[in-house]
């Protein structure tokens, strides 16, 4: 006979043992399969679907565990066995259904968008064999691969980010959702917005809002955009670049819609004569709201060569009358016919008359010096090159030259090869030239940009990643839990079955006891 | 009966004083550092007052009960309730206290600081808050919009002495209104956002912006004089941005043509000691300085060695007596952050040593359940 104590511990034991192997089936495969999902959801590709999967199997199993509650009521006057076979077949059902399903319709899916993608879209992607095991690794690999583009190029997320509005503060919209902002095109040109099958945040003239950083999707539109019209191009042994600048020659003549354009009110509130004093007051409703239509002059954001010419001759003026400025004259005059300078009498003659030395002076020193930067001379037409480059602003209230190409094609090339260039040199995500992505003070050169082949490759495969990978790796996470863990589940809930009624069993023969050695 | 009280001392010692202690030692150099704050240095002291309050009323409320009603079961119950609000007191109203603060925080500093940059490293703040002011009051006696003469009493009474407060709330005000908030917000946000790029660069110095009209007072430097002291000031980027801007031009690739051996036998000459450079740049900055070009002074300095000149403008922020927009908000804010950053030494005790506040509570209420209740269970009738 055994001891109160000795059933006791039995009963612990029992006890102890049943809460193990439970914890074996259903908690410590959830545990995996979370393990796996989690680290999905870490990665761009897979974040938002990450954990779809796991949440869906975790309900069956709450569904499983409710159906042992019933299983336990309904048969509570069967044997314990009936129970556990009865509730291991639903736990059992739980777990190889999904795999099958995976097995075969996962498979088949994934197998056609291999065919698909590997013919269309000439990109060949790892076998769903090999995808099975490295999973993590490749949605690891996409991300690296998806971040250093987005890196490279200063990109922001998929679609984009609009930092503010408008420099003239004018209002914006999607083109999805206009709110009757935009223009209503010229003549027998229609409002024209590019790229609107991938979004963004626009302008009235249908170019994107000053301050919309490009996202993933921009990009590659505009990227693909410039490439594939310049090889258009260049199948019919034209240039692209040539064509554009003809064209926008042609814009130049008189009696051009451009020409006329350039007549209208339209035009003429954002690019016309600054406004006058008093005109400040004047409203003008867009959409729904008025706004400044002195704030609105497009002078305001650029610097002109007027003011850039005063700009100089106060700051000439100011060297003029420092004191030093005689003494560095003297030097160069001193040094003139040595180490191979050769001042003409000209500039000695300015350069004596330093006290007067202003815009026109300064600008005739440089033309007699001509100096060469990086193959050009450097000279007012280029300085001026310089300035309206750095301090262009293209008014969002009228449309842009390029707006008026009659070609389709090339005009599409010409809003890329813009906004790849000066609207991302505003934002910081230069898209087209030597240098691209944030080029700033501290960065002057850029960063060296991705040639035309490695872009395509990139884009193929971001594209054919991201048509599988968020979808089916949710399950390949769950896919992978089950096979290793799966064989638990049964045996686990049968053996705490079974652990339950030795505890029972034990359980009774201390009350039969009645607490009595 | 002797022995019980002396245990119920020693219980309740163990509870709230060692939180308390723990507290205000910890507290100790946020005082020292921020003490002319008050009386906002002692905000977390206030709520360790107050909770202390509710916790010892409560605690008599239910001691006179369980001694009046003298059952098990009253004083079962006392002690749940004092469990229960001891818990309440320290975790409980923390976590209140963790859902409102951060929102206050982010708005008193522009977003620019979170609640998990004081959490546990507020004594550094503490010592960062407290810098900001006394470097602020140094910059301002250097440029005498504070008065030289009370410099020491300046420094004695910070942020309680009436001038300085007014012209922390000034310079604020000016630098604010005249400058950040002058600015088109998209081209500051680009800035901020590591997108200071050379066009938004010059946006930002040369678009068109609104007069100043916020008065700028006590200062005479950059030649005003006693009519324009108090004049309002035309703050430029590099005033609003961080500090000094430096960028380095690589002129190994540079090719002056004919004039190249020229010049690059003159440049080092010039930078030489005889300081022509330096002379010139002074002209360069008054005309800067000029309304014509930014309005505002930049100081230029050039460096140049192998082939490489690195420019640094610094703007006149410092010599007229401001930080940069951050650095000037917070210090604005600084009150408001002062009693922020006293929170947290008070609830990392209360986190601590929270448990022993409920622990010590359950044996007092045990305690007293020994000493007073004779009656077992039930109610009196």
């Amino acid at each position: 006979m055994d001891t109160i104590m000795l059933v006791k511990a039995k009963a612990t034991f029992f006890r102890v043992l049943k809460v193990a192997s439970y914890l074996l089936s259903f908690p410590l495969l959830l545990y995996v399969i979370y393990g796996d999902a989690k680290t999905l959801s870490g990665y761009g590709v897979t974040a938002a679907s990450g954990m779809s999967a796991f949440k869906l199997i975790a309900l069956c199993f709450l569904g499983v565990a409710a159906l042992q509650v019933v299983i336990g009521f309904v048969l509570r006057k069967k044997d314990f066995f009936v129970r556990a076979l009865t509730a291991a077949v639903a736990a059992s059902a739980v777990v190889v259904i999904p795999v099958l399903g995976i097995e075969i319709g996962i498979k088949k899916d994934f197998d056609l968008l291999r065919t698909q993608y590997a013919e269309d879209g000439g990109y060949d992607f790892e076998r769903y064999e090999k995808q099975l095991t490295d999973y993590i690794g490749l949605a690891a690999s996409h991300d690296k691969a998806l971040n250093g583009f987005m890196g490279k190029y200063n990109l922001s997320g998929t679609n984009g980010t609009t930092k503010g509005g408008n420099l003239d503060r004018t209002p914006t919209a999607a083109a999805s959702d206009p709110k009757g902002i935009f223009l209503k095109g010229y003549a027998d040109y229609g409002h024209y917005i590019f790229g609107e099958a991938v979004g963004g945040t626009y302008s009235m003239n249908g170019l994107y809002a000053d301050g919309f950083i490009f996202g993933y999707n921009q990009a590659q539109y505009i990227l693909n955009t410039y490439h594939n019209i310049r090889n258009t191009y260049a199948a019919m042994g034209l240039d692209a670049d040539a064509a554009l600048e003809s064209a926008l020659t042609a814009l130049e003549l008189d009696g051009s819609a451009w020409k006329e354009y350039q007549k209208t009110e339209e035009y003429l509130r954002a690019n016309g004569d600054a406004p006058a004093v008093g005109e400040g007051e004047q409203k003008i409703l867009i959409g729904d709201r008025e706004y400044d239509v002195y704030r609105m002059f497009a002078g305001h954001y650029y610097l002109t060569p007027d003011e850039v010419k005063e700009m100089l001759n106060t700051l000439t003026g100011y060297i003029a009358g420092a004191p030093v400025t005689g003494d560095i004259v003297a030097i160069i005059e001193g040094l003139n016919g040595l180490i191979g300078l050769n001042l003409s009498d000209e500039i000695l003659d300015i350069l004596r008359n330093y006290r007067d030395l202003d815009y026109d002076a300064f600008m005739e020193i440089l033309d007699n010096l001509a100096i060469d930067i990086g193959g050009q001379t450097l000279n007012e037409a280029l300085i001026l090159q310089y300035i309206s480059d750095y301090s262009f602003y293209q008014s969002p209230t009228s449309y842009p030259k390029i707006f008026f190409i009659k070609n389709g094609a090339l005009r599409d090339y010409a809003y890329a090869k813009y906004l790849g260039t000066k609207h991302g040199a505003f934002v910081g995500s230069v898209l087209i030239g030597d240098g691209v992505g944030a080029v700033t003070l501290d960065n002057t050169k850029g960063n060296a940009p991705m040639s035309e082949k490695e872009l395509d490759k990139l884009f193929a495969r971001i594209e054919a990643e991201q048509a599988y990978m968020s979808e089916y790796y949710p399950w390949l996470a769950v896919r992978s839990g089950l096979i290793k863990f799966g064989g638990l589940v049964p045996a686990g809930m049968i053996l705490a079955y079974f652990f339950a009624a030795a505890e029972k069993k034990n359980f009774y023969r201390l009350i039969a006891k009645g607490g009595k050695a | 009966m002797k022995k019980t009280s002396v245990l119920k001392i020693i219980a309740y010692l163990l509870g709230f004083p060692v939180i308390a202690a723990y507290a205000v030692y910890k507290s100790v150099p946020a005082f020292t550092l921020n003490s002319t704050y008050k009386p906002f240095v002692f905000a977390g002291l206030f709520l360790l007052i107050l909770v202390a309050i509710l916790y010892f009323t409560a605690s008599l409320v239910t001691g006179s009960l369980v001694q009046k009603k003298k059952t098990a079961q009253t004083a079962r119950r006392c002690t749940a309730v004092m469990v229960t609000l001891s818990v309440v007191l320290t975790a409980g109203v923390w976590f209140a206290i963790d859902k409102v603060v951060p929102p206050i925080l982010s708005n008193a500093t522009q977003n620019i600081l979170g609640y998990d940059d004081f959490k546990e490293d507020y004594d550094e703040k503490a010592r960062v808050h407290s810098e900001l002011l006394a470097g602020f009051i140094d910059m301002n006696i250097a440029n005498g919009r504070l008065s030289p003469e009370n410099a020491d009493l300046y420094r004695l009474q910070g942020y309680g002495n009436k001038d300085v407060k007014n012209l922390i709330e000034q310079s604020y005000n000016s630098l604010n209104n005249d400058g950040y908030n002058s600015f088109n917000g998209m081209l500051l946000s680009l800035a901020d956002g590591s997108r200071l790029t050379i066009p938004v660069l010059i946006h930002l110095l040369f678009d068109e912006r609104d007069d100043p009209s916020t008065a700028f007072p006590g200062y005479t430097g950059e030649g005003r004089g006693d009519a324009d002291k108090d004049a309002p000031i035309k703050w430029s980027i590099l005033d609003i941005q961080e500090g000094t801007m430096t960028f380095s031009l690589d002129l190994s690739a540079f090719n002056a043509g004919n004039y190249d051996g020229l010049i690059k036998w003159l440049l080092p000459a010039l930078f030489g000691e005889d300081g022509m450079v330096e002379e010139l740049l002074k002209a360069v900055e008054a005309a800067v300085a000029d309304e014509d070009l930014l309005g505002s002074p930049i100081y230029v300095d050039i460096d140049y060695s192998a082939d490489t000149v690195t420019v640094s403008l610094t703007p006149s922020s410092a010599s007229r007596g401001v930080y940069d927009f951050k650095n000037m908000s917070f210090l604005n804010s600084n009150h408001l952050l002062v009693a922020v950053i006293s929170l947290f030494p008070i609830r990392n005790a209360f986190y601590i040593f929270g448990a022993f506040l409920t622990l010590s509570t359950l044996v007092v209420g045990m305690l007293r359940q020994k000493q007073y209740a004779n009656k077992k269970g039930g109610a009196k009738s």
